[in-house]
């Protein structure tokens, strides 16, 4: 047992040594991290005293935000925040805690402030705030020097900035909010036990709507990470973006939740939500393995400099690429449920 | 006590730790789940014909019925409201389920949580109309939550 136990933190020792980077602070980046732990710290008092299961709320808002950073990991670096600030690799819970107290403050006061406004209408307000705060923060963040982005995504840039931040953020910041408000915001009707009415006719041509823009648009955003090489040439819209691939994501996102929504129809937001998962899970990673050893899917340097090295047993498929698809496909089926849910209650 | 010469165990490293523990059960221990209970649901629909409910079960004398009645009585004074609420929702459920009629299971549970939160029995009814839920469908949706209430 003792030998057991000393392999496991000498593997564990060793992952966290292959991914040494600069986390020596400046009293700057401490004084920083302080204002960020007060803020969350009243963003969390203020939920709990007045907003119904308010502190589970921000905790959902800080996983969804998790997700995505845990998933987008390699298109950024967080350096320098101290040794105390970081959960995995270079992935720091002061940060998710910035950007749930962001989310959280911001759905609440549009919800408080805008009641008679309905979901879809409220839906660009959060993100019309949200992008000059995340904006202010990156901003903040790129003049301490803790933020910077890998050389895919520097090389997909176009040199353009505002206030320091490149342009792109203009374009990344609304998908990656709106990908995480809707997450935030299915939990919150989960918890919340907010009724949801069930469908006699499945809306098909909408949801498929939904599932294109929900996987184009985080595929946009994500494209740096990975490179799809040997479609057709017809099949690229953008950069390395191919009609196939993507095509195929929106179809398998758009059946998995009208088979599920279908035939499970009384099943709570959990178990559904699960079943889609589940579905999709099954579909996408022998998929996703084939793809990878055809040399259809090729990972980034900077994607592959963060592996681990551990793979699922019998299969070459990394363990980050395995967790990842659920990541991603976790934030997708939740963008586009919300939006089901808030077009038709 | 030194881990592999590891002197200080910070946040990063517990992570670490997590997540090889993770893999560990995605990897192995979720296989071996997913196989059990592959396993007891091919047990269970084995089963099934011989105990469904309805008409599968086998017939019984009324001295049975009674004894079983007062046992259920008894059963029910001892077990809580919750509890009762309970077993009420499986019992519907199920009776749902053997009668392939899911889509009004789903309108039961709605009518509950619509109720639930405020809305009255008009506005609920209103908006599975509005839906395309049939007249009929709606108050049979009532009827069956009413059982449970």
């Amino acid at each position: 047992m003792l030998e057991f136990t000393r392999r496991y933190f000498a593997a564990a020792k060793a992952m966290y040594e292959a991914h040494s980077f600069d986390r020596t602070p400046t009293p700057h980046i401490v004084a920083f991290e302080l204002f960020i732990l007060a803020m969350a710290a009243f963003a969390v008092w203020w939920m709990w005293k007045n907003e119904k299961k308010g502190v589970q709320r921000f905790c959902i808002a800080a996983g969804g935000l998790f997700l995505h950073q845990f998933f987008t990991s390699p298109m950024w670096h967080n350096y320098k925040m101290g040794w105390w600030a970081y959960i995995y690799q270079d992935i720091s819970w002061i940060s998710t805690l910035a950007w749930a107290t962001f989310i959280t403050a911001v759905l609440v006061f549009v919800d408080r402030t805008l009641p008679k406004l309905k979901d879809w209408q409220r839906f660009p307000i959060y993100l019309a705030l949200l992008t000059p705060l995340s904006t202010a923060y990156e901003a903040a963040l790129l003049k301490l020097g803790v933020s910077g982005y890998a050389p895919e995504v520097r090389q997909a840039m176009s040199g353009w900035e505002f206030l320091g931040v490149p342009v792109e953020g203009f374009v990344y910041v609304p998908v990656f909010m709106a990908l995480v408000v809707s997450f935030t915001k299915y939990w919150s009707f989960y918890i919340l036990e907010k009724p949801v009415i069930p469908l006699r006719r499945r809306p098909w041509l909408r949801s498929f709507v939904v599932s294109l823009a929900a996987v184009l648009l985080f595929e946009l955003t994500v494209e740096p990470m990975v490179e799809n090489r040997g479609f057709p040439a017809w099949s690229y819209i953008y950069r390395d973006i191919t009609v196939i691939l993507t095509g195929s994501w929106i179809v398998l996102v758009w059946l998995a939740i009208n088979v599920v929504d279908k035939f499970f129809i009384h099943f709570d937001l959990l178990k559904k939500f699960a079943a889609y998962l589940g579905i999709v899970f099954v579909a996408a990673m022998p998929a996703e393995l084939w793809l990878m050893a055809n040399g259809y899917r090729v990972y980034s340097p900077s994607t592959v400099a963060a592996f681990t090295g551990l793979h699922i047993p019998f299969t070459q498929l990394p363990m980050e690429v395995a967790f990842g698809i659920p990541l991603y496909f976790a934030l997708i089926l939740s963008f586009v449920k919300y939006w089901e849910i808030i077009l038709d209650n | 006590m030194n881990f592999g010469g590891l002197k200080g165990i910070y946040m990063e490293i517990g992570f670490c730790l997590l997540a090889i523990l993770f893999y560990g059960i995605v990897t192995f221990i979720l296989p071996l789940a997913a196989i059990a209970g592959l396993v007891f649901v091919i047990i269970k629909l084995f089963k099934k014909p011989g105990k469904s409910g309805g008409g599968g079960r086998p017939v019984r004398s009324e001295a049975e019925l009674a004894a079983e009645a007062a046992m259920a009585n008894v059963i029910e004074e001892a077990e809580s409201m919750e509890a009762i609420a309970r077993r009420k929702r499986h019992e519907l459920a199920e009776a749902m389920k053997a009668k392939g009629r899911l889509d009004r299971l789903a309108l039961v549970y709605y009518i509950e949580s619509a109720l639930k939160s405020g809305l009255d029995r008009a506005a609920i009814a209103a908006a599975l109309k509005a839906k395309g839920w049939p007249d009929p469908e709606v108050e049979s949706a009532f009827s069956s939550y009413s059982g449970l209430a």
